[in-house]
């Protein structure tokens, strides 16, 4: 008997892991195809039938992408637009979503959602005549005030959640002891939900690190992101795709490490909330 | 900035006008004389497009700030994001940018309608911001058709023309003692000929809709056909049904599998990775197949102007240039950029690059002929089919959607659909249209 379960739980173990590498294969085959090609010469590159595994290694890709485009440049652009906007958005999110759930303003919160739902391009226009006037087309505040829109209602509906999950008890007992709803929210509600700001916090940063529409249009020379930077390997006529995979590859790296080293919060995050006690 | 209202009569004043301005006319004797330095100080910027031309001329913009005296900032981006970039400008009406390359074959009508071109009739008729020998008649007569609107007015300096050509394997020709075919009726039989498959397949042509449309020409052209007869639609020509039936048939039959959906990427890397026999394109890519690193067909490609036909012999062009921006606040400095930049020298350095221009003195010129850098037969090739050159596209504002009608009509004739049925329906969308967009 005791036999018979085990060899249940191994097959069940095995099934569950079979299952997972089916659904992970497309997944990871992206980013295999994307390392492979930033190593392969032009011309095997465009080969057909493709070569998976065996082919000739070169980071005459790499090289390209450092020596020809300035890539530090566009890294640190994208580093302080990304960072300039998580921390803006978290330090006007936060204290958002609690009032949102701490005082149920729903209105608020679906006004905020809106926001969100209408396409980006839509603000494109205003946006530039906005800021050009004020002198701030191809900025650091132009992109990270506009990375916002996208990155600000991620935070403030992911914490609604998490602030809801506080028990309304521990603020009320704060409140009677002489904490102000300030220090409330600093000193109790906050500590509390660490985790979820963790994870809104690094949504918000890949979601500013990947945008590309804003970046094209409000920055320039000096404030150009790394998304724009790949476009740069389309030439008229010609793809230049040994480069444009290492610049891809070398974009997609640290959002990859983060999200790794920070996978527990941001699963925490996403489903946080969903049950309540 | 009110959009110009396009009429037939405005079109039949504007031609006459046209023709009445004539050809503009310098005194060389003046030549030393040319103030460059006119605008010293003045800052401009320009919005440029990622495209060998701009790489070329890049390299050499401090020359022009040494020469003008003024700053020069600019901005590349790639062609499909510069486009969104000055919509956005120029909805804004911000005047931020001078200067712009524009790809005239998408752009010119819908561009000149928004009135973002500033006219350069004046500029160019004026010895004081023309230097003497800059010299307008040098462009080929196609270059000059491609850069003027119908109202008579120069939108932009011609730069970079891209012609359609025939790319042929000379490997693969020489021991059956083929040759390009001169004329339409030789196209299949030799296509046959060399139609071997798995290994290699007879033509590749671009198949996938939108793009498919530019390569069309190469064959509608020299059959007859043309896109509008008087002002109106004529997609179901019997002209425009032969080319229409002979284009897909061919890719049908002796392209490569899913040759459908076919961009010009998939039908370069087709033909680079040499399993092509002859492929009909723009002559720039010519740089990647004699480039060692991307092409395993280097030094076994052949050149050669496009076969002609019972409509005549043509090739299909599509130019790109410098224009002035008309919300720019420094029209004339802008102007001297844009006159730089397509001048002589410059051109002269894109041709040793292998970016072909239209000028037509470049060609002869000694540096190009002493350090040639792609092969002769390409030289001729090109410059016969500038001889020949016509609009590859309708000059329309709604070019994209154009594309887009004649693309479906190519793609479901590969597919095997009747071309005199597909080309039905083109024809109603395209009128439609035409309707819409051009009253």
């Amino acid at each position: 008997m005791v036999r018979g379960s085990a060899r249940r739980r191994w097959l069940s173990t095995a099934g569950f892991y079979a299952l997972a590498a089916l659904f992970m294969l497309p997944t990871v085959f992206v980013f295999y195809w994307m390392l492979t090609l930033s190593l392969k010469p032009q011309i095997e590159a465009t080969a057909y039938p493709p070569s998976f595994v065996r082919f000739s290694v070169t980071l005459a890709g790499y090289r390209e992408v450092f020596t020809k485009y300035p890539f530090f440049l566009y890294t640190w652009n994208s580093l302080v637009v990304a960072t300039g906007c998580t921390l803006l958005g978290l330090a006007v999110g936060l204290p958002a979503a609690y009032s949102i759930a701490r005082w149920r303003q729903q209105q608020l919160a679906v006004i905020i959602l809106v926001a969100r739902i209408i396409p980006g391009i839509a603000y494109l226009i205003p946006w530039y005549i906005f800021f050009r006037s004020l002198r701030m087309v191809d900025t650091y505040g132009a992109l990270i005030l506009t990375h916002l829109i996208v990155g600000l209602p991620i935070i403030i509906w992911v914490m609604i959640s998490f602030f809801e999950d506080v028990p309304a008890d521990l603020a009320d007992a704060a409140l009677i002891d002489g904490c102000s709803h300030l220090g409330v929210f600093w000193r109790i509600a906050l500590p509390l939900v660490k985790p979820g700001v963790v994870a809104t916090g690094i949504l918000s940063f890949v979601f500013s690190w990947n945008n590309f529409l804003f970046s094209v249009i409000l920055a320039g020379r000096t404030t150009r992101t790394l998304p724009i930077a790949v476009y740069n390997m389309i030439s008229y006529e010609e793809i230049n795709w040994g480069t444009l995979a290492a610049a891809a590859t070398l974009i997609t790296l640290p959002v990859l490490l983060v999200a790794l080293l920070a996978q527990r919060h941001i699963v925490t995050g996403l489903t946080f909330g969903a049950v309540k006690q | 900035m009110a959009a110009r209202r396009f009429t037939r009569r405005h079109f039949l004043k504007s031609v006459a006008a046209g023709v009445a301005a004539g050809p503009f006319v310098w005194t060389p004797a003046r030549a030393q004389g040319f103030n460059w330095k006119r605008f010293s100080g003045k800052e401009l910027f320009l919005l440029l497009t990622k495209h060998p031309f701009i790489d070329v001329l890049e390299k050499n913009i401090p020359e022009f700030e040494s020469l003008s005296g003024m700053k020069v900032k600019w901005e590349t981006l790639p062609e499909i994001q510069a486009r969104q970039k000055m919509t956005v400008e120029m909805t804004a009406n911000s005047g931020g940018i001078d200067a712009f390359f524009t790809s005239l074959h998408v752009e010119k009508k819908r561009f000149w309608k928004a009135g973002w071109y500033h006219p350069l009739n004046k500029f160019l008729a004026d010895p004081t911001l023309t230097s003497p020998d800059f010299d307008w008649n040098d462009f080929t007569p196609g270059a000059r058709a491609g850069v003027t609107q119908p109202d008579g007015s120069v939108s932009a300096l011609a730069a970079f023309v891209d012609a359609n050509v025939v790319f042929y394997r000379k490997d693969l020709f020489g021991p059956k003692g083929l040759t390009p075919p001169k004329t339409l009726a030789d196209l299949e039989p030799l296509v046959k000929k060399l139609h071997a498959p798995p290994g290699t397949y007879g033509i590749v042509l671009r198949g996938l809709k939108n793009a498919n449309a530019t390569q069309y020409p190469s064959i509608l052209f020299p059959m007859g056909g043309t896109y509008l007869k008087d002002g109106k639609a004529a997609l179901d020509s019997k002209e425009q049904v032969a080319a229409l039936e002979m284009y897909t048939r061919l890719l049908r039959q002796y392209g490569p599998p899913g040759v459908v959906n076919f961009n010009w990427y998939e039908c370069s890397a087709a033909f680079m990775q040499g399993q092509v026999a002859i492929y009909m394109d723009g002559v720039n890519f010519a740089s990647q197949f004699e480039d060692a690193a991307k092409s395993k067909v280097i030094g076994k490609v052949g050149y050669a102007v496009l076969p002609s036909g019972p409509g005549g012999h043509f090739s299909p062009i599509y130019i790109t240039g410098m224009a002035v921006n008309a919300q720019s606040r420094n029209h004339e400095a802008a102007y001297l950029f844009a006159q730089w930049a397509t001048n002589k020298t410059n051109m002269v350095r894109e041709l040793m690059a292998g970016v072909g221009v239209g000028r037509a003195s470049t060609w002869d010129s000694p540096d190009v002929k002493a350090k040639p850098k792609m092969p002769a037969d390409w030289y001729q090739a090109y410059q016969a089919s500038l001889k020949i050159g016509r609009q590859g596209l309708p000059e329309i504002v709604g070019v994209t959607e154009y594309r887009d009608i004649i693309g479906v009509a190519i793609q479901k004739g590969i597919e095997g659909a009747p071309a005199a049925q597909v080309l039905a329906q083109a024809q109603k969308d395209f009128q439609d249209l035409l309707n819409r967009t051009e009253s």
